[in-house]
């Protein structure tokens, strides 16, 4: 009995201990090969966005408040290094339509998608000034006389 | 109530406890969100096109350039001495011994700049260390490297420098993707080999 009694106690700290993680938002939780089957399709262009009915909260994530022209009134500035502020993250949550990040450096706003979606923000996207930024832009000619030295 | 009974609900719980575990645990990102914010905004992450282009030239063999892009988009051409690792299959269990080691610096690079910096933050966040990024992907080692043009009159040495390096890792580039396919593959299969080799792989 004492035994049980022990196995019982152990078993609390145990449940305590999965609680506390399960509801800690300091954790990542998310399976990060979603994260790569996500990244096929999280880009919306400009021209997109024009012409999207659907209703999105802008979000300039760039140290400084950039304007740009296609400005939503839906827009809201949180630098990156203030994105997982409490209040900033309350934002992001209580938006119900599409969140799109956006910075004059695509490098910096990739980064953040990725950190939303691991946190189980699934509705956010990369707005890109381009309509394919990761298409590659030049031809390579082969030269057929070369040869390796 | 019966120990039995106790038992059971013991282990009734424990299941409750498995179900709330994440799915795949060692896929999960280790780091924290802020520590990984953090470390998203250190510019050290960041190589420019010279720098790999001198790696190039020099065949250093502390760097792995790690290209992201489609295969077909890789045999078209792709920086001399890159490993392929397309980014759809960036998790595959096949590559984690060239993205999880402490041996070499692997630096990613895909034609623009997003895939290489998501797939940075995915391997940061997977607590992998020594992966970096080549800025602005291919795009821009085009631009710098293969499209280089010196206009002027007088050259300081500085700029020679960087000129010859450009110069040198231009031929480098347009020798090894000017290859027929079959030599091409041969190249690639060899250099595949010879890493896994490196690692201990026993293919």
């Amino acid at each position: 009995m004492k035994g049980i009694r022990l196995f019982l106690v152990f078993f609390v700290v145990l449940v305590v201990l999965v609680i506390v993680r399960t509801t800690n938002k300091n954790l990542f939780k998310n399976d990060a090969s979603g994260a790569v089957q996500a990244a096929q399709k999280n880009l919306v262009s400009v021209s997109q966005l024009k012409n999207s009915a659907g209703s999105f909260l802008l979000v300039s994530i760039d140290p400084e408040p950039v304007s740009h022209p296609f400005a939503a009134e839906n827009t809201i500035h949180i630098p990156f290094e203030k994105l997982l502020e409490k209040d900033n993250r309350k934002k992001l949550q209580n938006e119900k339509g599409g969140i799109l990040l956006y910075s004059t450096n695509l490098a910096l706003s990739s980064k953040a998608w990725v950190i939303l979606n691991q946190l189980k923000f699934s509705n956010v996207y990369i707005l890109s000034e381009e309509e394919n930024p990761e298409e590659f832009k030049y031809t390579f000619q082969p030269e057929p006389s070369i040869r390796l030295e | 109530m019966n120990a039995r009974i106790k038992l059971s609900v013991v282990l009734m719980g424990a299941g409750l406890i498995l179900a709330f575990l994440p799915y795949n645990a060692s896929k999960t990102f280790q780091m924290k969100p802020d520590e990984l914010v953090a470390e998203a905004l250190n510019n050290e992450i960041y190589f420019s096109v010279d720098q790999v282009a001198r790696f190039v030239n020099n065949e250093d063999s502390a760097i792995r350039i790690v290209d992201l892009r489609s295969r077909e988009e890789f045999l078209e051409c792709n920086i001399p001495g890159s490993v392929n690792i397309p980014f759809n299959d960036f998790l595959n269990p096949d590559w984690e011994g060239y993205i999880n080691q402490k041996t070499v610096k692997n630096i990613f690079y895909g034609n623009g700049e997003e895939t290489a910096n998501v797939a940075w933050t995915i391997a940061t966040g997977l607590g992998y260390e020594n992966n970096f990024v080549m800025k602005g992907g291919m795009n821009e080692w085009y631009k710098t490297v293969m499209l280089s043009n010196f206009e002027g009159d007088r050259i300081t040495p500085r700029e020679n420098a960087l000129f010859e390096t450009r110069l040198k890792a231009r031929r480098l580039f347009t020798q090894l993707n000017s290859l027929p396919d079959s030599l091409k593959m041969q190249f690639l299969e060899a250099k595949r080999l010879e890493e896994s080799q490196l690692d201990g792989g026993c293919e």
